[in-house]
Parts: C-alpha cells; structure tokens; sequence
C-alpha cells in the first residue's frame, strides 16, 4: 500500500511538472520574443539617430519595423528551441517563490530508488506547490534589457536637442525624393574626388568648389532642399564651377604650346574638346605636360559634366511632375544637351572622338533650335560679355522661342577669350531662339572682329575658321 | 508517527528545550540554537568567549534539559590526559573464608575519566598543554578511549562541549588543528546588552534559582539524530555547500581573492560534512523536511570558521577567519541547477 502511495505521489508530481513546463514553455517564448523585440528596436534607433547625418537606403520607420520584427522573431524561435531543464525550472522557481528548494528536492527524489523517510512528503508538498503556482512565477519576471537602450535614447533626445529631427526622414521618400537622394549621392561622391584630386594637387582653386559640391550633394541626399532649391542651388554651383573651369582651360593653354593639343588634330582645338572629356588628353601622350593644371581642368570638366547631367535630369523630372510631357525643352535654360553644344566639358568624348572633323557644336540631327548648335554659336557671339546670369527660367519658353534671358548674338564684343569660352560654358538657351542660318553671318562677323585682334594667335584664326567651315558658314565671310 | 509529524515533534521538542534553556541563560539564542545543532549532528561545539558569559552555564543547563549523563573537566595546565580519559589503577582486596587465613587479591582495574559521559564540559580547553587536548582526539572522533591496549566504547550520545578563551589571552594554548578540526562548529560568545545583563543580575542575585525541567532522554536524542540524517538534501544545495568549503582552499579556482592572499589552509572535508549535517538539522528544526541553500548559508560560517589556517600575512594584517568565511560567503553563488 505504501509503496503504491509513493508511487502516484510521484505521477501526480510528475504530471503537475509537465504542465508547468509547457507553460513555462508559452512563457519562454513570449519573453523572448520580447527581449528579441527589444533589441530589434536598436537598429531602429540607431537609424533615426543617424538619419539625419547619412543617407539611409530606407526610411527609418521600415528599418525599425523590420529589425524589430526580425527580433521577435528570433527570440520566439530562441525560446522555441531553448533547453528546458527541469531541474533548472525547479530551481529557479524554488529561488523566486522562497520556497525553499522544495520542489527541486522533490524531483530529485522522485527519481530516486530509496528516497528515504521524507520523501513522499516533500513530493507531495512539491505537487501541491506546482499545482498552486502559476507557470511565470517559476520564470521570474520579466526583465527587458534596457542597458543598451539608455545611452541609445539619451543620444537621440540629445541630437533631437541641438538638431531638429527631420520627421520626414521617418517615412518613405517618394520618386522624386529618392531620385533627389541618388542624384545627391552622386553628387557628393563628385565633389569629395573632386576635393581629394584638389588636396593631393595642392589646387586651391578647385578645393572651395568641390567642397560646396559635396555639400550640395549631402543636403540632397538628406533631404534637405526641395527640388526647386536644389535646381536654384545646382545652377549657381553650375555657374561657378563653369568659370572655374575656363579659367583652368586658359591657365591650360596658356602654359601648353599650342603644339601640344593641336597636334594632329588640328580641328579639335583645347577648347572645344577640353582635356579630360576629348581627344586632347592633357597628361597623355598628346597632352599637356603640366599635371596639375591638367588635372584641375579634368576634374572640373569632369565635374561641371556631372552636374550639368543631374540638373537636367532633375529638371525633366520636374517637368514631367508637372504635366508637361513632351516639352521640347531639354532642361532649364541655359543647360545644354549632352553632346550636343560646344560647351566644354560635354562636347569632346562623342562628337571629336578620334575624328578631327571638327563637327563640335552641331547638335543633334533635327535638333530643336535651342540646344546645342546655338549654344556654340551663342559661345562664339558672346566673347567677351560677362558671365551670363545663371538663372532658371520656364522651360516652356524655350519650346515657345521666347522668353528667358537673352544671350542672342548681338552680344557686346571683344573683352578676351576668357569671356567667350565662359559664355560657351553657360550655354543658356533662353534666348536661342532663332534658325541659325540666320545669325551665322552676324555670328561670323563677330568672330573675325575679334579674331582681327593683334593678341590672337595666328593658329587661333586658322582654327576659327575651320570652325565655322565646318559648320557650313560659306567661305568668304570667313575669310580673314 | 508519519514523517510530517515527525518532523513536527522535533520542532517541537527544539522548541521546548529553547525555552528551558532560556530560563537559565539570558540571550545568547543563537549559540543554544547551534549547541542543539551539534547535539543532534553528534557532533562537538567549541564555545569561544571572554570569561564570565555564561559558556558554563550553558552547557550545565543543557546537561540538566537533557536527562543525559554529564561530567566537567576544568582544564588547567597541570591536568594530565590521564585525568581525562582515566587510568588503570591497581586494586587490593582481602578475602577471608570462614577458617582460613586472610587472602589478598591483587589486580587492575580501569578507573574511567570524566570523559565517560554522554555531555562532557572540557572548560577553558587552551589553557590545558597540547598533550593534555589531545587525549580527547580519539573520544571526539571515534567515541571510544584506548587505555593500555584496551578500548573502551563511550556510551551515545556522546558530546564534547568545550569552552575556550580567547588565544591571545595569557596562559592558554592554541588548540592542534587536528582537534580544532574536530569540533563541528566552532560559537562565539559575544557580549550581553544592557538589557540582558539586567535580567542576568536579576535571576541572580534574587530568590532561589529553580532547577530546569528535563525535556527529551538520551533514547530520543539518538532518534531525533537519526531523522537528521533522513531529511533529503538536493544535489545542487549538496554542491553549493561543498563549493562554499572548496573556496575557502587557496589555489582552488573557486577561492576568492581574500582566500588566495590571507589563508594558508582552507577547510578540510569535514567542513562540507558538518555543513550539509548541520543544514539538515537546522531544517527539520523549523518543521521541514529537506535542506535548502538558506539552511547552508545558516551554518556554513560555524562550521567553517576554525577550520581556516590563515598564512602569516593574513595573521600580521588581523584578518579573522570569520571575515574570510564572510567573504565567501558573499562571493560564492548556488549553482543554476
């Protein structure tokens, strides 16, 4: 009779343990998932602490949500998989609920052969404690990990603080913002090898300009300029950066014997394929032998390029937003299309290519009156004016032929060649509105006025003239 | 009786003897309760105190709550192990039949000590020479005394309550580890407070001091040591108890950075012994039925304090034993299960 007494004491404990390990099992999961949950917030927070500083590939509140769906998941399957001992459960309960290694003691002697005199009372004692006890008490409470959360949340309250949170780095961006972020990355990217080249050349010139390259390029790629600030933003930097370049490009010739770029290819003077983007690669075989100059005017060119391709890009963008497809326009006035103008840094890779037909400054077959033809022409006419102002003017007018700031070829003559290869740099369409048959032969007049100049080089005369040949200007009105 | 009403009665019989004592001896509840410990563990309790804190008085009142056979030795620097363990004497008889001359009858007879009782008080025990605390070594441990190639079996119980003073003080001698090692635990007898001592002059120097009541026999000592020994210990209290007595060894990778710099040698394994057995004890003396960590921790600084050694740095920087047994006891953790 004893014996069968032992013996469903210890079935009835056995089965009272069993439950509470199933629960305990629940509960196993449930805590860790919420550990895992917890800590899955981390990246979340690391993120919306970051947000502000680094272009992030999502937005924060799908990191967050993401990493913190991962954790849960994690730690339920951690508490799904995790060993369940019974004696730890029993003496970790025993621990929590004070009471005294009672139950641990009693599944130790359940297992034994000759438990001994007091044996079926602690097991009994234990049975009617776990049938008592709900399951979470023998787990403790539970403790989340906050340690990792403190400074976590003590920095973003601090940034929060001394920078105002962007709250619409929180959400998703849309197409335009994203295509913002790219274009800003890129950019970015430009201006930090721009500065690099800048630094290891010791070109100071150059430094300032990269540095507020990338500077425009991190405000985009953070979110921080609407699209018509970083149009406004992307011109003057274009404005600027054009300058600098022709000011390179002199510098370039003015230390480079004329042997050195023209060599054979005549056609394709330095200035209509810059170094860097055209046959005449300065620091090549056929280049320029001063490095540093030649590598400011690769860099610049190579940037003004890049620059010039993002603001059309985003100007288009803005167009078709607006809903106004089919626009003619191929960008903001004053942006040329890529290899289409004379403008520098864009015409030599496609149209001189190896050629030395001198065929810069055509634009495309059927080319709308408006990109590139004028804008080389409009760079012939404008020696010597300023700089054009650097101003965005409605696209439309350009498809309309009116509108915009002029840049026509009445312009004022002769004040150097730097004038004129900028004004070639800013190909401002806004005013290019006119067939070009009929302002060639103003055009033509206007290059030998200032070519009549005693300052111009003889080989500077003969390559101005074969440019006008070449685009089919007839033979005596450039004759000099 | 069923074993929940035994683990009842003992409760109840601790209880009752407790309260006995106590009508002689005024606080010191925790030394009685350890004392009842030891006697229930057969085991031995060195009391350790400045003269005059009732050490005596204790282990007298124990002996008279206890319907047990008691003696007292007063250990002096002249007492010679023979006085303690006894002595074979010669014996001298004169027969005379009826008509016959006188006949004497020569022989030997063994005269036993005061070590023959089942309470044995050995008073102020440092203040014997070596020699002399060592003739209770084989008593203490084997509960039998060897005598001229015979061996006699002291009658159980059998309990060595020995008092001490203090070692610094003049006239006494360190007790050998091998003895020290011995004593189950070792009680420290502090100072009584105000309180106390009132109540102390007042039983004393007032009325007729009444005799204590006996509570339990010598048959029920032995059956309630036998319960102590049935109360079930877990392996992981089991473990803790012989981790705390393993940290307390230099050189062990369990020793805490107290025990590696100030202790020459550690516990002995007598100390987990005496520290599951007193554990068990000290459950069933509140009525339960297995041991837990707290029982552990209860006895672990008695039974492990005199069986720390400490290194010469550890005696010239006056770390006591008991800081180190504190420092392990803070340190060493239960193991998870």
């Amino acid at each position: 009779v004893g014996d069968r007494g032992s013996a469903s004491l210890r079935t009835a404990f056995t089965a009272e343990l069993r439950r509470i390990l199933r629960r305990a099992r629940f509960d196993l999961v449930v805590r860790r998932g919420t550990v895992g949950l917890f800590y899955g917030l981390l990246p979340g927070l690391a993120a919306a602490l970051c947000a502000g500083t680094f272009t992030l590939p999502f937005p924060v509140l799908l990191v967050a949500a993401c990493s913190a769906a991962a954790g849960l998941a994690a730690g339920a399957a951690a508490g799904l998989l995790a060993r369940m001992d019974p004696q730890a459960v029993l003496v970790s309960g025993d621990r929590l609920l004070a009471t005294r290694e009672l139950s641990s003691t009693a599944l130790e002697l359940s297992a034994r052969a000759a438990p001994g005199r007091f044996a079926d009372a602690v097991i009994e004692d234990a049975a009617s404690l776990l049938r008592t006890t709900a399951s979470r008490r023998f787990l403790g409470r539970l403790r989340l990990p906050l340690a990792p959360f403190i400074p976590l949340v003590a920095a973003l309250t601090a940034a929060a603080l001394i920078f105002p949170i962007d709250l619409r780095l929180f959400f998703a961006r849309s197409e335009r913002e994203r295509e913002l972020v790219d274009i800003g990355e890129s950019l970015q990217k430009q201006g930090q090898a721009l500065e690099n080249d800048s630094r290891a050349s010791n070109l100071g010139r150059s430094l300032a300009l990269s540095q507020e390259l990338a500077q425009l390029g991190r405000e985009l790629a953070t979110g921080k300029l609407t699209l018509d600030e970083a149009l406004d933003r992307m011109s003057e930097l274009e404005g600027r950066l054009a300058q600098e370049y022709q000011l390179a490009l002199q510098e370039w010739r003015a230390i480079s014997p004329p042997s050195d770029y023209s060599e054979g290819q005549d056609s394709t003077a330095p200035d209509s394929s810059p170094p860097g983007s055209g046959n005449a690669q300065p620091g090549d075989s056929n280049g320029v032998q001063n490095g540093n100059s030649s590598q400011d005017l690769k860099g610049l060119g190579d940037a003004l390029k890049k620059l010039r391709e993002d603001r059309r890009r985003l100007s288009e963008s803005r167009n078709q937003d607006a809903g106004k497809p089919g626009s003619t326009a191929q960008g903001p006035p004053g942006i040329s299309k890529p290899g289409a103008g004379t403008s520098a840094p864009e015409s030599g890779s496609d149209s001189h290519s190896g050629t030395g037909s001198g065929s810069a400054g055509r634009g495309k077959p059927g080319g709308h009156p408006g990109e590139g033809d004028e804008s080389g022409m409009n760079a012939g006419s404008q020696a010597g004016t300023a700089p054009a102002p650097v101003k965005r003017g409605d696209p439309t007018a350009i498809s309309r032929g009116s509108g915009g700031p002029s840049l026509k070829a009445d312009g004022s003559t002769g004040e150097g060649e730097m004038a004129r290869l900028l004004a070639r740099s800013l190909p401002d369409l806004s005013g290019s509105k006119l067939p070009d048959a009929t302002v060639l032969d103003q055009y033509a007049r206007q290059a030998e006025s200032a070519l009549a100049r005693d300052e111009v080089s003889q080989k500077l005369r003969e390559y101005v003239k074969g440019y006008f040949t070449n685009i089919g200007m007839p033979a005596s009105n450039t004759k000099n | 009786m069923d074993a929940r009403e035994q683990a009842a009665w003992v409760s109840d019989r601790v209880r009752a003897l407790r309260l006995e004592i106590a009508r002689s001896i005024v606080g010191h509840q925790g030394v009685v309760h350890d004392v009842l410990l030891c006697l229930f563990c057969s085991g031995h309790a060195l009391l350790e105190g400045v003269p005059g804190l009732g050490k005596t008085t204790l282990i007298k009142s124990l002996g008279q709550v206890l319907d047990l056979e008691t003696s007292r030795i007063q250990f002096t620097p002249d007492l010679m192990p023979a006085d303690i363990i006894g002595t074979n004497v010669l014996i001298q008889e004169e027969t005379q039949a009826a008509g016959a001359s006188a006949d004497t009858r020569r022989f030997v007879r063994f005269q036993k000590g005061p070590v023959f009782a089942n309470i044995v008080l050995a008073d102020e025990i440092n203040r014997a020479t070596p020699k002399t605390q060592s003739a209770l070594l084989e008593a203490m441990q084997e509960n039998t005394v060897t005598v001229g190639g015979t061996t006699y079996r002291l009658d159980p119980p059998f309990i060595v309550l020995a008092t001490q003073n203090p070692i610094e003080m003049e006239g006494t001698y360190p007790l050998p580890e091998a003895q020290l090692d011995r004593f189950f635990f070792k009680l420290t007898l502090g100072y009584p407070t105000a309180e106390e001592i009132a109540e102390i002059v007042d039983r004393t120097t007032a009325g007729t001091p009444q005799p204590l009541s006996r509570i339990l026999d010598a048959e029920e000592v032995l059956r309630i040591r036998d319960l102590v020994r049935e109360v079930p210990i877990a392996a992981h209290v089991k473990a803790y108890a012989i981790k705390l007595a393993m940290a307390t060894r230099p050189g062990t990778p369990a020793a805490t950075e107290l025990v590696s710099r100030f202790v020459r040698y550690g516990a002995s394994p007598r100390g987990p012994q005496s520290i599951v057995l007193g554990a068990k004890a000290r459950a069933l003396f509140e009525g339960r039925m297995n041991a837990s960590f707290e029982d552990v921790t209860g006895v672990a600084r008695q039974a492990l304090r005199h069986r720390i050694l400490l290194n010469f740095e550890g005696e010239a920087e006056g770390i006591s034993p008991e800081q180190i047994v504190d420092d392990v006891l803070q340190r060493v953790e239960p193991d998870a299960g």
